[in-house]
């Protein structure tokens, strides 16, 4: 039994770094001793620091690409509900004719031309507020068009792709819902 | 006995499993993402309009076609799905097919629209009209949702 608990003495003193009973220490195990102890005396250390690197650079790649990706925002169309980006008036039957609006090209500047009997807007600005004041609402009663009166915007082939969607996003902001691309004259 | 306790010189060993773990992870995740970045989202100066109407984008399924620009600000060709179409009228035609399938296989997906702010209207306007047609003939009685996307001035940069 005493030989049982010696052993487990041994045991102890060896997970601890000592050395054994019967060695008597020299001067060659006085830093193996210290470094076992220190060892001991620190337990088991989890090593944080690359993790937190690691985190941090994934932070920081998620925070990037998701700023680049918030920037866009989206106008809603209504192309396909009028069978496709042209309307074909021998396809289709619409309620009321369209109310037709050009874009024209005249010395790298883009004029904007409504196709009814109305002043003229010189600016995108200008087509809101114009189409906004023509529009039938219960606060509007002398208004012309109801908002879903199609409206078809037909860009000449030169006019750059940011003009004619500034043209539709002025039709959009004056409240209208069916607009429309028609093809280039 | 003092052998039993007697070490060699400390050796130092760094822990490579983890490290390797974490490269595989990284360098998967980097993979896809750019690979999603790329394809779906050509770099490119979107229109502008002021102020702008559009909303931003939600979180539902989109397809989005991109128009490939030369120096010159022509339209050379459409990339969509990871897929370059040529911008004539097959490629069109091809496009506008591949756009089909994609709207028959899910009928409420939306289809994105970017190009550039200085491409003229005349490379946009045969996509329009014939993904459009194409589109809205897959799934009949269900009109596609094409989507312009815009870049808001005040987010510009």
């Amino acid at each position: 039994m005493a030989e049982a608990v010696s052993i487990a003495e041994a045991l102890d003193l060896l997970k601890r770094g000592a050395g054994p009973l019967d060695a008597a220490p020299t001067a060659d195990d006085a830093p193996v001793a210290k470094r076992a102890a220190r060892r001991a005396r620190r337990g088991i250390a989890l090593n944080l620091t690359p993790m937190i690197d690691v985190t941090f650079l994934l932070l920081v790649f998620f925070v990037c690409t998701t700023k680049t990706l918030d920037r866009e925002e989206l106008l809603r169309t209504d192309l396909s509900q009028r069978g496709g980006a042209v309307v074909n008036p021998t396809a289709l039957a619409l309620d009321e004719p369209p109310l037709r609006i050009e874009l024209l090209r005249i010395d790298n500047h883009t004029v904007i031309k409504v196709l009814a009997p109305m002043s003229q807007p010189d600016s995108f600005e200008q087509l809101t507020t114009l189409f906004n004041s023509k529009r039938y609402s219960t606060e509007n009663p002398s208004g012309l068009f109801p908002s879903d009166h199609p409206i078809e915007l037909a860009p000449a082939k030169d006019v750059p792709w940011n003009d004619a969607v500034s043209a539709f996003n002025g039709l959009v902001r004056a409240g209208y819902q069916q607009i429309h691309f028609a093809g280039p004259q | 006995m003092k052998s039993v306790f007697a070490r060699g010189p400390a050796r130092l060993e760094a822990a490579i499993t983890p490290l390797i773990d974490m490269s595989m992870l990284l360098i998967v995740f980097f993979a896809l993402v750019s690979q999603i970045g790329i394809s779906d989202f050509v770099k490119m100066n979107l229109p502008t309009p002021a102020p702008s109407a559009a909303a931003p984008p939600r979180n539902e399924p989109r397809l989005v076609m991109n128009a490939i620009t030369d120096d010159k600000g022509r339209v050379t060709a459409w990339r969509f799905s990871s897929m370059d179409f040529n911008c004539d009228p097959k490629g069109i035609a091809s496009l506008s097919a591949a756009v089909a399938e994609a709207v028959r296989e899910t009928p409420t997906i939306e289809v994105h629209l970017r190009a550039d702010a200085n491409v003229q209207f005349a490379d946009i306007s045969p996509v329009l009209e014939q993904v459009g047609k194409a589109a809205t003939n897959a799934v009949p009685g269900h009109p596609v949702k094409l989507r312009l996307a815009v870049q808001p001035e005040s987010k510009g940069g």
